[in-house]
């Protein structure tokens, strides 16, 4: 094999003299490359703007040099993950779909990034989070389920006068605990973390949450082996609760097109006439 | 270290033609052949630098190695990349896994064309970065509804004017629309403030990974070939450059280094593989490996990660508990320009 | 050239406008699959019958996929065949 090569490389020099003004033409006339200076991000998106935030850090995995995360100059979300478990904590327990589900799903080692510690208001009650203030007495709990106008907090949650779930069929306290602001409630009055909002989300989309049980449906990063350490992406930080109904994921930026043919000014050339 | 020789290269066709080149290793095999090669050889810097270039140029193809001349190439690698990039560079040669088979699975009902996907894949592939920019995944963007078959439609479909004249071309459906999915009328170089548009699906491209690759088959060299893990590769140092599996595949999935790479040494990505993202030269093919620098120790590959919507699944075809068996078995799946019997191990699929 | 790989092509092809006829959601464009495949099927089983009949031979269909691309989902028999061949294909090269 080497040795045909070798007769091949021989035979080019026969054209190497046209070859050469070719190429040596080619690099003298091609532009001068304009070197993007590419600044580093550190405020980064990763799925739901405004929802899923998370900090660049250099160094995180030192073997290579990687921060945490890289992102996009652009739209600052994530394109890239050095460290995929980076401020995790495991997902919990997931109960099995059905008796006869001896798997009980690929949870062995799901992590989530937790979202409790994200309930901060103003930095008001680090420890206590929404009861802070929401303990029955500053604040009294709320007598029943029926919807009224909320007074307060429309800075929080930016569509609480129009919540687009359910087709006007439920309000924030079918799935907000009146009495545990830290938690949400499913329809039997059970109390689950915002860690696991899939705990409730499945009570009614029981389809999607058994597709995403089984990593069909949502996002996984980490090992790709059954069985493998993945970080599961639970409902919330993909899907907007409060306003799903018009946007399944929220339009986004688009990250910047491929760089035009050389020669080309615009992509006219696509457009239907 | 691909820049020391020019300036002293006195090969036959004039000093100033030969400064003007940029005469990397694989330029000078090329063209200038052997003896010039040898000229130039005399007048670099350190002798073992020469030495290490002299034995890149004339290393045979990587399967074709004994154990210990791979051990010598990949150690020449990573000095030499690691002193071009300025940072310790590893360059793996993990072999295949045992009893993997890779499939990769793509929701293009969850797609929104936000083309993370594509940059992640450059910041993981130490592609190119500009002049030219090398992207191996491209997304393209169509029209939703491409059912010629709705009631509105039955009766149209006659040749109609255009701005290009009269053409009374019809192929299926009807010259509104046409029957299926065109991707004659593919938009690739959208720049919507929002995506997902109303109206608009995307559909990303990149290798397909064929069970049967066309571009396997082509290669006069066999520098490109199957993995047992199913991934088709490319040993760079091997390829010739004569482009032939371009030209074999029909998905457009390979990509030319017609320049010398631009990879800002902040950017490169020190974690590579032989077969996978270690920086190529100008002059070879690349294409998608499904990360094997990463797959191949259990990581899911970048552009799976980036998605943000999750469309993406990727997992082993031979277990039928992982993600992308589960897919195949419970969701509507179709593959891309299957009529070709590539047998493709990338496959679309919607809910 | 069609011609020349039929044997091996016939497996997953030759049935499949039988089928697609047959289950009348067979031919599905995927961006219909996109925005709702269920609209599409009942007025497409007749038209889709008659470009079935139309494109009987292989290199008159192989011209037309050539010239511009359906999407087409798979049943569940097709890609129980796919997966086959790709494992059969995967385990002669491995051996």
């Amino acid at each position: 094999m080497k040795r045909s090569m070798q007769f091949l490389v021989a035979a080019g020099v026969a054209v190497a003299g046209i070859a050469v003004v070719i190429l040596a033409q080619g690099s003298v006339a091609g532009p001068a490359p304009a070197k993007e200076q590419q600044q580093v991000v550190t405020d980064c998106v990763e799925s739901r703007v405004g929802y899923t935030d998370i900090t660049r850090k250099e160094q995180a995995v030192p073997e290579y040099g990687y921060p945490n995360v890289k992102c996009s100059p652009r739209t600052h979300k994530v394109w890239w993950w050095g460290d995929p478990f980076a401020d995790t904590i495991p997902m919990g327990d997931m109960p099995a779909l059905d008796p006869n589900d001896k798997s009980k799903g690929d949870f062995a080692h799901a992590v989530v990034r937790p979202r409790e510690p994200h309930l901060q208001y103003f930095n008001m009650f680090p420890d206590k989070h929404c009861e802070g203030c929401h303990d029955g007495e500053n604040v009294p709990f709320p007598k029943n389920n029926i919807p009224r106008e909320l007074g307060m907090h429309q800075d929080i949650v930016e569509n609480a006068l129009d919540l687009q779930h359910g087709r006007g069929a439920i309000w924030c306290l079918d799935c907000h605990s009146a009495k545990h602001r830290n938690k949400l409630v499913d329809h039997r009055g059970r109390l689950i973390s915002f860690n696991q909002p899939q705990k409730l989300c499945g009570k009614c989309h029981g389809q999607i949450y058994a597709d995403w049980r089984r990593g069909i449906h949502g996002k996984r990063i980490g090992s790709w082996k059954t069985g493998g350490k993945k970080r599961w992406w639970v409902c919330t930080e993909c899907h907007n609760p409060h306003t799903v109904q018009i946007h399944r994921f929220d339009p986004i930026k688009p990250e910047a097109p491929p760089e035009l043919p050389r020669g080309m000014n615009n992509a006219d050339h696509e457009l239907k006439y | 270290m691909s820049q020391q020789c020019s300036g002293h290269c006195h090969c036959g066709k004039g000093a100033e033609e030969a400064e003007s080149i940029d005469t990397t290793r694989r330029d000078l095999l090329k063209y200038m052949g052997v003896a010039a090669m040898a000229g130039a050889m005399a007048e670099a810097d350190s002798p073992e630098a020469e030495a290490a270039t002299f034995k890149e140029w004339f290393q045979t193809h990587y399967q074709l190695m004994t154990d210990s001349e791979k051990k010598a190439c990949i150690a020449r690698l990573e000095a030499r990349y690691s002193e071009e990039y300025g940072k310790h560079v590893t360059v793996s040669d993990a072999p295949p896994l045992k009893g993997v088979l890779f499939g990769y699975a793509l929701n293009i009902q969850k797609c929104i064309g936000c083309r993370t996907c594509v940059h992640a894949c450059v910041q993981e592939n130490n592609q190119s970065r500009y002049d030219p920019e090398v992207q191996w995944i491209k997304v393209l963007k169509m029209e939703k509804g491409g059912d010629s078959f709705s009631e509105d439609k039955r009766e149209k479909g006659y040749p109609e004017h255009s701005a290009i004249g009269d053409h009374g071309v019809q192929v299926g459906g009807n010259a509104y629309t046409p029957a299926g999915v065109s991707l004659e009328d593919s938009v690739r170089y959208y720049d919507p403030e929002k995506v997902p548009e109303d109206g608009s699906f995307y559909f990303p491209v990149q290798c397909q990974q064929c069970e049967k690759p066309p571009c396997v088959k082509t290669c006069p060299v066999r520098a490109t070939f199957r993995e047992p893990n199913g991934v088709v590769v490319i040993d760079y140092n091997w390829c010739i450059g004569c482009r032939m599996c371009q030209l074999a595949c029909p998905y457009g999935a390979r990509r030319f280094n017609w320049g010398e790479p631009n990879l800002p040494p902040e950017e490169m990505n020190p974690k590579t593989h032989y077969f996978g993202n270690r920086p190529r030269m100008r002059g070879v093919m690349e294409k998608c490996t499904f990360c094997l620098q990463r797959t191949r120790e259990g990581r899911m590959p970048a552009c799976l990660e980036a998605c943000p919507v999750g469309a993406r699944k990727f997992g082993n075809l031979l277990d039928p508990q992982s993600e992308i068996r589960q897919v195949l078995a419970t969701k509507r799946v179709f593959r891309f320009k299957e009529e070709f019997n590539t047998y493709p191990k990338f496959f679309y699929f919607v809910d | 050239m069609a011609r020349k790989h039929t044997d091996e092509v016939d497996i997953s092809r030759r049935r499949f406008f039988g089928k697609s006829a047959r289950v009348a959601g067979g031919v599905v464009a995927a961006g219909a699959a996109a925005s709702g495949v269920s609209k599409a099927v009942s007025a497409s089983s007749q038209c889709a019958s008659r470009m079935v009949a139309g494109a009987e031979s292989d290199d008159h269909r192989q011209g037309r996929l050539m010239m511009q691309k359906q999407m087409v989902i798979m049943s569940s028999d097709e890609k129980q065949q796919m997966l086959e061949e790709i494992i059969r294909h995967h385990f002669d090269e491995v051996g």
